[in-house]
C-alpha cells in the first residue's frame, strides 16, 4: 500500500528494528514517567499484603515475604464477634458511599434545572446570578470552615451524613450549572421549539429533549462530582467528629495521629478507598479527562 | 403560583375584570421568566445556605472576640478589626504568608516547566497513548490524603524506601520528614507529582490548536527549532498558560489536604501554609476570632493572585 509496508516487506526484520531503535527513547521516557506516577501507589498496594512487622524491616523488602490478606480483614473490621473493630475505615467507607451517591444525585438534579434556566430561559438577573455561581466557584473551601462549622453546630448539623451532604452539593453545583448551561446552548433550539409545537411544555422539555442529549456531560459531572465528594477531606474532618458521619479519607488520617502509626492497615484502607477511583479512571477515563480539562480548553 | 394553573381562558372582555384575573394573567405572560426563577431558586438556595450567608456570618465571626474562653451561648464582644491586627503584627502570619507564597511560585514554576515539556514530547502520534493518559492522570484522581499518606511513606526516615535506595546509591539520605530546610521542596516535589500531568494536557491541548502551516511557514523562513519554540509555539500557547497559570495557582495557593497528613505544617513551621495555620487557630486553638480574620484575608490575596495573573498574561477566554 504505502512506502512502509513494502519496506518492510522488503525486509521486515530491519524496518521493525528500525521503528523500535527511532522509538525507543521515546518509550523509555513515557515508561519512565509512567513508573514515577505509578511506584507510590504500587509501593503502597505491595505494602498492604505485609505484615506490620516487615514494613518496619530494614532492608524493606519489595515483594511480601509472605503474602497476608489480615490487613484487609483488619481495615474491613472482619474480627470475631465482642471485639472493637481495628480502625474507623469500615464507618468511613459506608458513609463516604452513602454521602458520595446522595450528593451526586443531588448536584445532577439541582445542576440540571438551573443549568436549563440558565441556558435557555429569559429573566431579569440571569447573568448577574451565573457570574455569581462562578466567582463563588473560585472560593477556597477553607475560608467557609469556621462559620459552617458555627453554623452546623447552631442548626445540629455537626457530625451528620446530612451536613456534609448538603456542603458538598453547594460546592460542586457552580461547576455542574455553568457545565450544563453551556451544554444546552449548543443543543440546536428548532429542537425545543418543535417539542413546544408537538405539545410539550416548557417544564417537560428539560427531561424529554434536553437530559436524553446530554447524557455524555450529565456522566461527567456525575464522575467529577463522585470523584470530588469522595476525596474530599477539608470539610469532612471539620464537620464530623465521631464515626456516625466521618468519611474514609478522615478515618484514614486519624490513624497517623496515633502515636504509632498502624501502616499495614493503613496501606490496606488506602488501597480500598482507590476502588473507586482506579475503576472510574478506566473505565470512565474519557469523561474525566473532557471534565477537567473543559473551559481550559474550551476558551 | 404555578404557571399553568389554568388552561382554559376566558373571552378577552372578561379577562383582567377582576385582581383575580390580572395576576392570572400576568403568571401567564411571564411564565418564562417563573419558571426560570423557580429552575434556579433550588440550587440558588443550596449555594446561598452553603456559601453566601456563611460568608456574611464569617465577616460578623472576625470582628468579634470569639473563642474558647467564651462560653458557646454567650454574645461575643465585638472588638472591631483587632483581630486582623493582632494576626498581621504575628510572626507566624508572616511565616505562613512567606511559605504560601514560596509554594505557589516554586510549584507554579516546576509545573509549568515540566508540563510544557512533557506536552512537547507527547504532541505526537503514538501507539498506547490511552494507557500512558490513563497512568498520567493517575495521582490527580488519588485522593489528596491517599498521596500525603503515600509519600510519607515513601519518605520516612526509619524504613522509607527512597532512604534505603540513597543508601544503596551511596548518599547519606537527608531527613526528609523532619530537618524544616527540605518542608517546602517536598511540597513542591508533591504537588508536581500530582499535577504536572494535568498542566501538560491542558499545554497538549493548547499546542494541537497551533495550525501546522504557521510552523511550517517559519521553517521555510529559516527559522531554527529554537527560535520557531520562541517566537511561535510559546506566544501562541498564551491562553493556554494563563488558564493553566491561573488555575493552578489558586489551587495551590488553597493547599490543606496534602500537607495536613504528610507533615501537619512542620518540621517547625516550615510547611504551615495559610490553610493549615487558619485550621490551626479555628480548630487547634479554638479562636474563631482570628481564624475569621485570616479567612478574609486569604479570600482577598485569593483574588488579587487570581487578577494578577489575569493582568498579566493577556487572555481572550470567555471563560473568566
Amino acid at each position: 500500500m504505502t512506502a512502509t509496508t513494502r519496506t518492510s516487506q522488503a525486509n521486515p526484520v530491519l524496518a521493525a528494528l528500525g521503528l523500535v531503535i527511532r522509538n525507543a527513547g521515546f518509550y523509555l521516557l513515557l515508561c519512565t514517567i509512567a513508573f514515577i506516577d505509578l511506584f507510590p501507589f504500587i509501593w503502597i498496594l505491595l505494602s498492604s499484603f505485609k505484615t506490620q512487622l516487615e514494613i518496619f524491616r530494614w532492608p524493606p523488602t519489595f515483594f511480601p515475604e509472605n503474602f497476608v490478606w489480615d490487613n484487609y480483614a483488619d481495615a474491613l473490621a472482619l474480627l470475631p464477634a465482642g471485639q472493637q473493630p481495628v480502625s474507623d475505615i469500615p464507618y468511613g467507607l459506608t458513609n463516604s458511599v452513602v454521602i458520595s451517591l446522595i450528593s451526586t444525585v443531588l448536584i445532577l438534579v439541582l445542576g440540571a434545572l438551573a443549568g436549563y434556566a440558565f441556558g435557555r430561559l429569559r429573566f431579569p438577573g440571569r447573568r448577574v446570578l451565573l457570574i455569581s455561581l462562578m466567582m463563588l466557584r473560585m472560593l477556597p473551601g477553607i475560608v467557609l470552615s469556621v462559620p459552617l462549622f458555627i453554623l452546623a453546630t447552631r442548626v445540629n448539623l455537626f457530625d451528620t451524613r446530612a451536613v456534609l451532604v448538603i456542603t458538598y452539593t453547594a460546592f460542586n453545583l457552580p461547576f455542574a450549572v455553568w457545565l450544563l448551561s453551556v451544554f444546552f446552548q449548543e443543543i440546536p433550539r428548532e429542537l425545543e421549539d418543535a417539542a413546544l409545537v408537538d405539545g410539550c411544555t416548557r417544564a417537560s422539555v428539560l427531561p424529554r429533549i434536553y437530559l436524553p442529549l446530554s447524557l455524555p456531560a450529565l456522566a461527567t459531572i456525575a464522575i467529577l462530582s463522585f470523584l470530588a465528594t469522595w476525596n474530599e477531606f477539608l470539610f469532612a474532618v471539620t464537620l464530623t467528629s465521631s464515626k456516625t458521619a466521618k468519611t474514609t479519607p478522615v478515618a484514614l488520617a486519624s490513624m497517623q495521629a496515633a502515636f504509632q502509626t498502624r501502616w499495614a492497615v493503613m496501606t490496606a484502607g488506602a488501597v480500598l478507598a482507590s476502588v473507586p477511583v482506579l475503576l472510574l479512571l478506566f473505565f470512565a477515563q474519557r469523561y474525566i479527562v473532557r471534565g477537567l480539562t473543559f473551559g481550559a480548553v474550551k476558551g | 403560583m404555578s404557571p399553568n394553573m389554568s388552561l382554559q381562558s376566558k373571552p378577552a372582555s372578561q379577562r383582567a375584570s377582576t385582581p383575580w384575573d390580572a395576576w392570572r394573567d400576568w403568571v401567564r405572560s411571564h411564565s418564562e421568566m417563573l419558571l426560570g426563577y423557580s429552575f434556579v431558586a433550588p440550587a440558588l438556595l443550596v449555594v446561598g445556605a452553603v456559601m453566601v450567608y456563611p460568608i456574611l456570618f464569617n465577616l460578623n465571626i472576625a470582628t468579634r472576640k470569639w473563642d474558647w474562653s467564651t462560653p458557646f451561648d454567650a454574645p461575643k464582644p465585638f472588638v472591631g478589626m483587632a483581630n486582623f491586627a493582632d494576626l498581621i503584627a504575628s510572626d507566624r502570619f508572616v511565616n505562613s504568608l512567606k511559605v504560601s507564597l514560596l509554594l505557589v511560585l516554586f510549584a507554579l514554576l516546576v509545573e509549568y516547566i515540566l508540563g510544557l515539556g512533557l506536552a512537547l514530547i507527547l504532541n505526537r502520534q503514538f501507539r498506547g497513548r490511552r494507557i500512558f493518559r490513563t497512568i498520567f492522570i493517575l495521582p490527580m484522581v488519588l485522593a489528596p490524603i491517599i498521596v500525603g499518606i503515600q509519600w510519607r511513606y515513601l519518605l520516612s526516615g526509619n524504613f522509607g524506601i527512597i532512604n534505603y535506595v540513597m543508601f544503596q546509591l551511596g548518599v547519606d539520605p537527608p531527613a526528609f520528614l523532619s530537618d524544616p530546610k527540605y518542608g517546602l521542596p517536598i511540597l513542591v516535589l508533591v504537588d508536581s507529582w500530582m499535577y504536572v500531568p494535568f498542566v501538560s494536557l491542558i499545554l497538549l491541548a493548547g499546542l494541537q490548536q497551533i495550525p501546522q502551516e504557521v510552523q511550517e511557514a517559519a521553517e521555510v523562513d529559516g527559522a531554527g527549532s529554537l527560535a520557531r519554540f520562541w517566537n511561535i509555539t510559546l506566544p501562541l500557547l498564551g491562553s493556554s498558560t494563563a488558564i493553566v497559570l491561573l488555575l493552578r495557582g489558586t489551587e495551590i495557593f488553597r493547599t490543606f489536604d496534602v500537607v495536613y497528613v504528610l507533615t501537619g505544617g512542620g518540621p517547625g513551621r516550615s510547611t504551615e501554609v495559610l490553610g493549615i495555620l487558619l485550621y490551626r487557630i479555628a480548630f487547634g486553638e479554638g479562636n474563631f476570632g482570628m481564624a475569621a480574620a485570616l479567612a478574609v484575608i486569604i479570600s482577598i490575596l485569593g483574588m488579587v493572585i487570581g487578577g494578577l495573573f489575569l493582568r498579566f498574561i493577556r487572555t481572550e477566554t470567555r471563560l473568566f
